[in-house]
């Protein structure tokens, strides 16, 4: 009969259900492990991918649309330091600052970001602005040379102011500027009186035409003022007035029958290929000052995830999209408040011509909703400087929104119709904003736009804007 | 009750003695279907965790590889800028899915990523677009740093 019953002996009885527990605890762990990992997976693919590429991009978009606008006038030498050191030093400080205001939201990240200078181009600036001179070099030479080579030109502003020579024949001993290129090919530009129209006249001999053509009568008013980079005359467009056409660099700059007008000149040149002994270093015309032309940098951005560098020149020409309007004075520096409820900033005019503001917005909703501009009866809105037109905006609506609502100057000014037009190279522009209704405290400049608490855009007549921001401290 | 009748005398006949056999039959029985039950048991039951493996293996590779592709086509958007000197993307993966190790390969040629577990046969591949040109590189599964060298973006081992 089958021992139903067992003993002591017999305890190895179960050994299958056991191994069987086992093998069964081990699959089930495994699969709690599996599960595991298919929960992480999942936890791993709706974590976000950024590693701060926007950031940096961010960072690099702000230095370059700022940088040079924050540091042109120091660069070109306004101040007429006399010492090349000086103002790379002063260019040195304005990027410093601005490096520190554009990085000043990505440190608070963890991030680091940094513009450092890696070397400047060095320019000269010729100058004369004894407008009773005439456009001879110090020695009162007739026919002398500005500039033995440049390879580029930045600006050209010539402004006669009479004693033009009177001929039919500007070949003939009239004044003239010849730009003779790598090749031998020269352009020039001729400006005389006619003798048979009595008038001014301008004439440019292009490289492949050796007569002398006249150009732009249209324009030609009283001795003129020519603007050979940008094509104008008297603030005009003149298309035929293209400086160093069909010339190659590196070019040579001469003036001829310099004793045959008078007038200014401003010009900046690349290199300092200039014969010394043709101007004054003191401010005494003609002179020349050294300037900063371009300036090669290095940006940085470093995240604990992303290192980023670039290494890129500035200039006016580069990045393209450069601001026209800036503001006088660098980042981080106060404004002008009155009771916090007043606004009074300066700004510059940087490009070569006149330009015309006809409208503007304030947007002071990153402070306090709901806030308005009302002075009474008195402007609202000034944009007004000593040689520049004032454009001032009151009345009608009365009381403007501070919401980014656009007004325009001429409808809403007390003269029924002003603009404000700010010259190029115009300094100490004033805008003012008259009697916001919410005390605004104490605000900066800004070039970051992420920091901004409030911003005035004020709009050009080409269509383009000009914003700038403010940080309410 | 006797018996008087036709019975030989002879003697009685002895009959099997079968009692309990059928308890032990039931226990062999009993036995033999649980052991076959467990053994179908355990043979499914390593089935589901091998398939199980595989699938989360592939999930998790798939998971990486798109997280890595996403990063180097960011590392490649900051190199197409500009003037840009050195980008570097640290990206923080795995060093291993469902327990097991596995590799990256670029196939710039495919603009592909294959990602490959040592220990199965699972393999995935993640398309990625870049304007840069990708060096075609294979590194081991855990971090990797993707940077760019020379005018084009490789994956590095971090």
């Amino acid at each position: 009969m089958a021992d139903l019953i067992g003993t002591d002996s017999d305890r190895s009885r179960g050994q299958l259900l056991l191994v069987t527990g086992f093998a069964l605890a081990v699959i089930i762990v495994a699969l709690v492990l599996l599960l595991n990992t298919a929960i992480y997976s999942q936890n791993l693919a709706t974590r976000g991918t950024d590693v701060g590429a926007d950031e940096a991009l961010s960072y690099r978009n702000t230095v370059e649309s700022n940088l040079w606008p924050a540091v042109e006038t120091t660069a070109h030498n306004d101040v007429e330091n006399s010492s090349r050191s000086n103002v790379e030093a002063n260019v040195t400080e304005r990027i410093d600052r601005l490096a520190a205001t554009a990085s000043r939201p990505h440190r608070s990240r963890g991030a680091s970001a940094d513009v450092e200078i890696v070397g400047f181009t060095d320019g000269t600036r010729l100058r004369q602005t004894d407008a009773d001179r005439s456009l001879t070099d110090t020695s009162d030479t007739a026919n002398w040379t500005m500039v033995s080579a440049t390879d580029d030109v930045r600006r050209f502003e010539l402004n006669t102011t009479g004693g033009l020579e009177t001929t039919d024949d500007p070949r003939n001993e009239s004044f003239r500027i010849d730009v003779t290129g790598s090749g031998g090919d020269r352009w020039s530009v001729y400006v005389y009186e006619n003798q048979s129209a009595s008038e001014p006249r301008i004439a440019v001999r292009n490289a492949t035409d050796p007569d002398p053509d006249d150009v732009c009568r249209d324009a030609t008013t009283g001795p003129p003022r020519l603007n050979l980079m940008a094509g104008t005359v008297n603030g005009v467009d003149c298309d035929a007035l293209s400086f160093a056409e069909n010339v190659s660099p590196p070019y040579e700059i001469d003036v001829g029958y310099g004793n045959r007008t008078e007038g200014t000149y401003d010009a900046i040149v690349q290199g300092t290929l200039v014969p010394g002994s043709n101007f004054n270093t003191s401010s005494n015309s003609p002179y020349t000052v050294p300037v900063v032309y371009d300036v090669q940098t290095r940006i940085t951005y470093r995240s604990a995830s992303l290192d980023y560098r670039v290494e890129r020149g500035f200039g006016p020409g580069a990045p393209p999209g450069g601001k026209t309007l800036t503001f006088a004075k660098a980042a981080g520096a106060e404004i002008n408040t009155s009771d916090g409820d007043v606004m009074e900033f300066r700004i510059e005019n940087t490009r070569d011509e006149r330009v015309t503001v006809e409208a503007f917005e304030i947007d002071a909703t990153g402070i306090g909703g709901g806030i308005t501009v009302d002075n009474g009866g008195s402007p609202e809105v000034d944009v007004r400087g000593s040689d520049v037109g004032t454009g001032e905006a009151n009345r009608d609506p009365g009381i403007f929104d501070a919401d980014g609502t656009r007004y325009d100057f001429v409808d809403d000014s007390t003269a029924g119709g002003q603009y404000a037009v700010i010259d190029a190279g115009a300094t100490d522009v004033e805008v003012d904003v008259l009697r916001l209704s919410q005390n605004v405290g104490t605000l900066t400049i800004t070039y970051d736009e992420s920091e901004a608490d409030l911003t005035i855009t004020l709009v050009l007549s080409d269509g383009s804007e000009e914003v700038f921001y403010f940080d309410e401290q | 009750m006797s018996s008087s009748g036709g019975r030989s005398r002879s003697g009685p006949t002895r009959r099997p003695d079968d009692r309990a056999v059928s308890t032990a039959a039931g226990y062999v029985l009993s036995l033999g279907i649980t052991a076959i039950l467990v053994t179908g048991l355990l043979t499914a039951g390593g089935g589901v965790v091998e398939e199980r493996r595989d699938v989360t293996t592939h999930d998790s590779l798939e998971v990486v590889g798109q997280r890595l592709a996403a990063d180097l086509m960011t590392a490649d958007r900051l190199a197409s800028t500009s003037d840009t000197t050195a980008v570097s993307v640290s990206v923080d993966l795995p060093e291993r899915t469902a327990g097991s190790g596995y590799t990256v390969s670029v196939d710039s040629a495919g603009s592909r990523l294959r990602l490959e577990s040592t220990a199965s046969n699972t393999a995935v591949t993640v398309a990625f677009t870049t304007s840069t040109p990708v060096a075609d590189t294979s590194v081991q599964g855990g971090d990797v740093r993707i940077v760019l060298d020379g005018g084009q973006l490789e994956v590095r081992s971090a």
